[in-house]
């Protein structure tokens, strides 16, 4: 140990603690060095789906307080509690809701026929919307949706009039939470000849989206794209601005500045079928924060955003999220990952599929490779026959129901005769990270007055 | 109430709204002539009769914009946009339009006099886009199919990403795009061009260049992509 000669200390160290010889480096991770040699052996960046894997400041560091002596409770199992919830209050014809949560935009493509058509009666069968995707309207979809949204994105893939035309909103997407700043992605797997067609690819092609809309570059354009838009469906329905949350408080006054109905606002947490990996952990901010964010920008704005919904997803994974989503400003959420979960991702069938692609079910991430073993995310007819439509419609549907049941729940022990009644006011933080992101008082600090 | 009135339509003192709502109620055969338009955006959007239209002056942004099946004739010139996303009938436009024209077109035909900002057929998906004069910058980006004749000169990076649509340039091409290359037109091709081009009123070039796919960006780990 006196030696001046580093080797021989550190493996005098060594020998003293016998776990040092394998302990794994915090820089270096064994997960790291694992990354680093696929890159050496790939030659590009690794490529997966699902979402943002690291630990990210969550809504689990927020807390809801409910009523006490201070303020009446409503009793929680019975008395009423409106869900009703209306995006684009400005548009003829609003959508409507029966509940606060809808189905994010999820193209067919990513997603297979069937699930695509179970999460449209799923929606329905609870009066909400689902969303299309990248890969334009299936004729399914549309016959099992009440109110469909129609995703206009920068590839227009699918995109057309007639289907403009029978929708129920429209959604420009700027950008998606999993991978704000990029286009999306669909590896040849999945581009079978239907889903070629449907997007005028050539077959089996690694279809690699553009980010850039072809028509509009910046804000002042997107005013009269907006308003081409209103004009082509005569003013009757809601024109979205979907944004991925990243330069939020921004993004969120541009897209009212230009005309937007309600701004739909995807946080980091948000899922994708398939990203470069860097992107889902590495880019954009979490929910929790894009929300407080928006929510000022939209306060900020005076009669400008007057009738302007915040429409907020990414990560949302049960009532209690959404509840406090609509406490920090959201009027609606949209769920997506949550929603394939309940259709049966990653459901522990079929392990010795799982395994084929190496991994197991509770940890796939597999969308991309057209693989998957529940029939979800893919566009194999024997994988797809694997997810029975009725069934798979009713948990959508059943999954939605309990979520909601759940924010009635929380909104009536804090004496809310309405989920929207729910606010800053009823939550507390439990961490000094979420305290600052949201402004939200830190537990224990309330001083008596 | 705003009418039709012997095949011509006063906009002067109508919303854009109206004079859309005017055309959306033409049937099939119809001919209207638009005047008093000042350039407004977003004229004849989103309809679905094969009417003959024609607008006197100049047309702003998305004119023929989402449209299924009228000819559109503008004597003028047309901003940006215009004829976005059509996907059968035609835009026929005298003068210049501005950037992404015919973006991403699904089908029809549109005939330009004059020249083109950039990013003209921008994810074309189908159709027939003839120019007499030059495109700016990016054009064709992405372009899937269809087929992009440009009687005058081309800006950078034409034809990036191209997947199976096919370019033809009269005149110079200042840069292609990744996966891009270039070849002389068969004479097949340069026969058939000339004569679209005199159907349509635009002088042809001596000879055409075509630009296609290489095809090397198709498959993520075919290499090529790194450079693109």
């Amino acid at each position: 140990m006196t030696s001046s000669n580093g080797t021989i200390q550190s493996a005098a160290l060594a020998l003293e603690d016998p776990t040092l010889g394998t302990s794994p480096n915090a820089l270096f991770s064994p997960a790291v060095i694992a990354d680093i040699q696929e890159k050496a052996h790939l030659g590009r960046y690794r490529l997966r789906g699902f979402g943002a894997r690291r630990e990210l400041p969550s809504l689990d560091d927020l807390t809801i307080i409910p009523a006490g002596l201070s303020r009446m409770a409503l009793e929680g199992y019975r008395e009423h509690c409106s869900a009703t919830t209306v995006i684009g209050t400005r548009a003829e014809v609003p959508l409507t809701l029966d509940i606060p949560i809808g189905i994010a935009g999820m193209s067919y493509g990513a997603l297979s026929a069937t699930a695509k058509t179970a999460l449209g009666r799923g929606a329905t069968a609870v009066g909400t919307f689902t969303t299309t995707g990248d890969g334009g309207m299936l004729d399914a979809e549309r016959e099992a949706s009440k109110q469909l949204v129609y995703q206009c994105l920068p590839s227009r893939y699918g995109f057309t009039v007639q289907d403009l035309q029978r929708a129920d909103a429209v959604e420009i997407v700027v950008g998606q939470g999993a991978k704000p700043g990029t286009g999306g992605l669909l590896l040849g797997a999945k581009v079978s000849g239907e889903v070629a067609e449907a997007r005028s690819l050539p077959e089996g092609v690694d279809q690699r989206s553009p980010v850039r809309h072809p028509d509009w570059l910046g804000p002042d354009d997107l005013v009269i794209k907006i308003e081409e838009l209103r004009e082509a469906t005569q003013g009757r329905i809601p024109i979205m601005v979907k944004l991925g949350a990243a330069r939020v408080v921004d993004d969120v006054r541009l897209a009212v500045k230009s005309g937007a109905d309600a701004v739909v606002l995807d946080g980091m947490e948000g899922g994708t079928a398939a990203s470069p990996e860097m992107l889902m952990d590495h880019t954009g901010i979490p929910t929790m924060a894009a929300v407080v964010e928006a929510r000022r920008a939209l306060d900020s704005m005076g009669e400008v955003s007057e009738g302007v919904q915040l429409v907020v997803s990414g990560g949302i994974r049960h009532g209690v999220d959404v509840a406090k989503l609509l406490a920090l400003g959201a009027d609606a959420v949209t769920i997506g990952t949550a929603a394939l979960i309940a259709l049966n991702c990653n459901k522990p069938v079929f392990a010795e599929d799982y395994a084929a692609l190496g991994t197991a079910p509770g940890a796939c991430h597999h969308c991309h490779t057209g693989r998957c073993p529940v029939g979800i995310a893919t566009q194999e007819p024997e994988l797809e026959a694997r997810l029975d439509l009725e069934e798979a419609a009713l948990r959508t549907k059943h999954l939605l129901q309990a979520l909601t049941m759940e924010v009635q729940m929380l909104a009536r022990a804090c004496g809310k005769s309405s989920v929207h009644h729910l606010s800053p006011e009823d939550l507390r933080a439990l961490s000094p990270a979420a305290s600052a992101m949201t402004g939200i008082p830190l537990a224990g600090t309330a001083i008596p007055t | 109430m705003a009418t039709v009135t012997e095949g011509l339509i006063d906009c002067a003192e109508l919303s854009t709204r109206e004079v859309n709502t005017l055309l959306r109620g033409l049937a099939d055969g119809d001919q209207v002539r638009l005047t008093n338009l000042d350039a407004r955006h977003n004229i004849a959007v989103g309809l679905h009769c094969q009417a003959q239209i024609t607008i006197d002056g100049d047309a702003g942004y998305y004119v023929a914009g989402l449209c299924d099946g009228p000819d559109v004739v503008v004597t003028g010139h047309a901003g940006n946009g215009a004829a976005e996303n059509l996907q059968s009938g035609s835009l026929t436009v005298a003068g210049d339009v501005g950037a992404g024209l015919a973006a991403t077109m699904r089908g029809g035909r549109v005939v330009v006099a004059g020249s083109t900002g950039a990013r003209c057929g921008v994810l074309m998906k189908g159709g027939d886009v003839l120019v007499g004069g030059s495109v700016g910058a990016f054009s064709a980006f992405m372009m899937q199919r269809g087929r992009l004749v440009i009687c005058g000169d081309a800006g950078e990076h034409l034809g990036d990403s191209l997947y199976e649509g096919k370019i033809f340039v009269g005149g110079e091409i200042a840069s292609l795009g990744a996966d891009a290359q270039a070849t002389p037109a068969t004479a097949e091709e340069e026969a058939e061009l000339r004569a679209h081009c005199e159907a349509h009123g635009v002088t042809p070039p001596s000879s055409f260049t075509a630009v296609t796919s290489m095809r090397t960006l198709y498959s993520f780990d075919a290499g090529a992509w790194k450079s693109s």
